[in-house]
């Protein structure tokens, strides 16, 4: 959705992330494992000018926290019950 | 999906994070007109700048404020303006937290965002000239300058207040400016 053409989705995208980004680092983590970082630099260069605060914005989430070896074997663990 | 993504190794995210190529558009976004958008640039640059161990700690919840993110947005109480973010990362960028430029990967990304007239632009958010390419012109109140934020910070004043309250609602913006020239003048250039 970040990717997507226009600028109403990318934005609507970056929206619920940067809700998902101020929820904890597992879910600025997934965000990141999930290969978040690159369509949200995409954004930052070429997204509509809201999109671009909104994503300036997950990566400074992003930035925020890293990834914790103990978190990585929790999610694992967590992962395989869903 | 999510079981997916999580099973994949999460690399250090601020490496990534500039490894692709993101200190360009976020030092562009310092001189954005649009409202909040510099201060959100220039918060990602100051967890950009800090080194590889400082970060928020990644429990869930902290003791003073169990259940809360550590990521979570502070209230607004703790709502922080353009002049506050440009003069930390300023001075996180200056300076590690020692006083001397740290661990290799944050001392790169500091002199990254340096090299790519990062500095330049935030001291120029200091006066809010950013907004004006650097031309200094002070931001007129519609979009967003320091008279119509009526800021100030408690405890922190050179005058005496003319009425109870009257620093902090109507005085000028004082300390930040000096806290980046004190930690400028820190540095050995």
């Amino acid at each position: 959705m970040l990717s997507a053409k226009g600028s109403s989705v990318p934005l609507l995208a970056s929206m619920v992330l940067f809700r998902i980004a101020h929820h904890g680092a597992e879910l600025v983590n997934a965000i990141v494992a999930c290969d978040g970082i690159e369509p949200l630099i995409k954004i930052l260069v070429t997204g509509a000018p809201a999109s671009k605060q909104m994503a300036a914005a997950i990566i400074a989430a992003i930035a925020m926290v890293r990834a914790e070896p103990h978190l990585r074997a929790s999610w694992s663990e967590s992962s395989d019950e869903l | 999906m999510m079981s997916d993504c999580l099973r994949h190794q999460v690399p250090e995210h601020r490496s990534a994070i500039v490894s692709a190529e993101a200190l360009y558009p976020l030092i562009e976004l310092l001189v954005s007109n649009e409202l909040g958008t510099p201060e959100a640039a220039a918060r990602a640059l100051t967890h950009l700048a800090r080194a590889d161990g400082e970060q928020q700690t990644a429990s869930p919840a902290s003791p003073a404020s169990p259940g809360a993110s550590p990521t979570a947005p502070r209230t607004a109480s703790f709502r922080r303006t353009s002049s506050e973010i440009s003069a930390e990362i300023s001075a996180e960028i200056l300076l590690g937290e020692h006083g001397v430029l740290d661990e290799e990967g944050a001392a790169w990304r500091k002199s990254a965002i340096d090299n790519a007239s990062g500095v330049k632009w935030l001291v120029h958010m200091l006066d809010g000239s950013n907004l004006s390419k650097g031309k200094h012109l002070l931001k007129p109140p519609a979009v967003g300058g320091w008279p119509s934020l009526r800021v100030g910070i408690v405890s922190c004043h050179e005058t005496e207040e003319i009425f109870p309250g009257s620093n902090v609602d109507f005085g000028a913006k004082i300390g930040m400016q000096e806290q980046a020239a004190v930690r400028a003048a820190a540095q050995d250039f």
